[in-house]
């Protein structure tokens, strides 16, 4: 018999232990699941944050989310380790956010990469940047963030985090910045454009 | 107000942003502000609300539409899996003893299963692919050139569930295979050799189609 990838079947036991809590990975690859509620809760909170990260916002994140649940655990085997459940995970969700930005935009914006994702999990704790222990893959963004913001001028930089990072409204950041709510438009427009193109030109991941 | 700067605004109130004709410029900029954005600390923390609705949304699909087979794939914790899939079909209550089709009644009655109804024959018209789940095991039945037929839904390679695909075949959703209506493998790209789909029993009584699930291997 032949599942996708290669069968190592872990002890039947520790698979319960996941019904229970979704926090963090006590189980590890070879290991299996009890039931699809145990991979379901185990690794919701991981696809949804990969997701928040590459779409930005709730809805679509939700969205997609829950299309990535509904098309993937049904054909899954039960019988399948969690490292290949999260593998196929993660390509179900590769290509349900390619088709959601085909759909949207004809284009694709931000894209899953399944070889740097896999890399991260199989080397969690030495991951670069220390980030904290959830292991989620979206953890490299605020590196990431932080770099973009780093690389623009003063003035960019800070509008960008006060909208972003610390949710300003336009007015609030007006304010803050003793400009009027027309210039921080056109700031904020200005430093996403630059930013973009530092990146563009820069350095990527 | 254009395209991007709608496009970030909503964004930043945490709404669904609404597309727009994007250049390559625009693309990057989208793609800063959407990492930007990702990067606000504790937004990528899924509602607690959320989680529970699709729990229960994946239950309800699980529950409606999942074949036995997975079922008691989920029970064995796997160990039914390709074996009982070549083995042709299998049925999910082994002793349930269902007795669905009454003695004395005139006919003969297989004893190592049950003829499930599955449709009124009226309702199969030539050229359908009726999906149908019966007694453990999850079929296709089809009419063609007047011939109904039913073959096993569960693909022979791992157990997956099949899909009808361009009205004429059934497709694989894990691996690609594809198989004709009547069982037959059209196409895969897996290094062993497929089996073609079991078929099962068909016939026609009172108006209705019914198809003959044998009991399982015991």
């Amino acid at each position: 018999m032949r599942h996708w990838k290669s069968a190592r079947r872990g002890p039947a036991e520790p698979a319960g232990e996941a019904s229970g809590a979704r926090a963090p990975l006590r189980l590890v690859h070879g290991e299996t699941y009890a039931n699809w509620d145990a991979i379901y809760l185990h690794n919701v909170d991981r696809i949804y944050r990969l997701m928040f990260a590459k779409v930005g916002n709730r809805p679509d994140a939700e969205d997609l989310t829950a299309e990535v649940f509904l098309t993937a655990l049904r054909p899954l085997r039960v019988s399948a380790t969690v490292g290949e459940v999260r593998a196929y995970l993660l390509a179900t969700a590769r290509t349900v956010l390619a088709a959601h930005w085909r759909r949207t935009f004809g284009r694709e914006i931000t894209s899953i990469d399944l070889e740097r994702l896999t890399a991260v999990d199989e080397e969690p704790p030495s991951g670069a940047g220390g980030s904290p222990a959830d292991g989620s893959p979206a953890d490299g963004s605020e590196q990431r963030a932080e770099r973009l913001l780093a690389a623009l001028p003063d003035r960019y930089r800070r509008v960008l985090e006060l909208r972003f990072l610390h949710s300003y409204t336009i007015k609030q950041t007006a304010a803050e910045l003793g400009l009027s709510v027309g210039n921080v438009k056109v700031l904020q427009h200005r430093a996403l454009r630059l930013a973009a193109e530092l990146d563009r030109d820069g350095p990527r991941k | 107000m254009r395209g991007l700067p709608r496009f970030v605004e909503k964004l930043l109130r945490g709404g669904r942003p609404r597309p727009f004709p994007a250049d390559d410029a625009d693309a990057d900029a989208l793609r800063v502000a959407i990492e930007l954005r990702a990067a606000r600390p504790g937004s990528g923390v899924p509602r607690e609300e959320f989680i529970a609705d699709l729990h229960r949304r994946l239950a309800r699909d699980q529950a409606d539409t999942a074949p036995a087979p997975v079922r008691r794939r989920f029970l064995l914790g796997g160990a039914v899996g390709a074996a009982g899939a070549a083995a042709g079909v299998f049925a999910d209550r082994a002793l349930g003893g269902d007795p669905a089709a009454p003695p004395g009644d005139g006919r003969l009655t297989p004893d190592l299963g049950v003829w499930h109804p599955i449709v009124n024959a009226a309702d199969l018209p030539e050229g359908t692919v009726h999906g149908f789940s019966a007694g453990g095991v999850d079929g296709f039945l089809t009419r063609e050139g007047g011939r109904v037929r039913a073959v096993s839904g569960t693909c022979t390679h791992q157990g997956c569930r099949l899909t009808p695909h361009e009205r004429t075949k059934l497709r694989c959703p894990c691996h690609g295979a594809l198989f004709a209506l009547d069982g037959t493998v059209l196409y895969h790209r897996l290094k062993a050799p497929l089996s073609a789909l079991p078929r099962l029993a068909v016939r026609q009584a009172n108006g209705m189609v019914e198809v003959f699930v044998p009991r399982g291997s015991g």
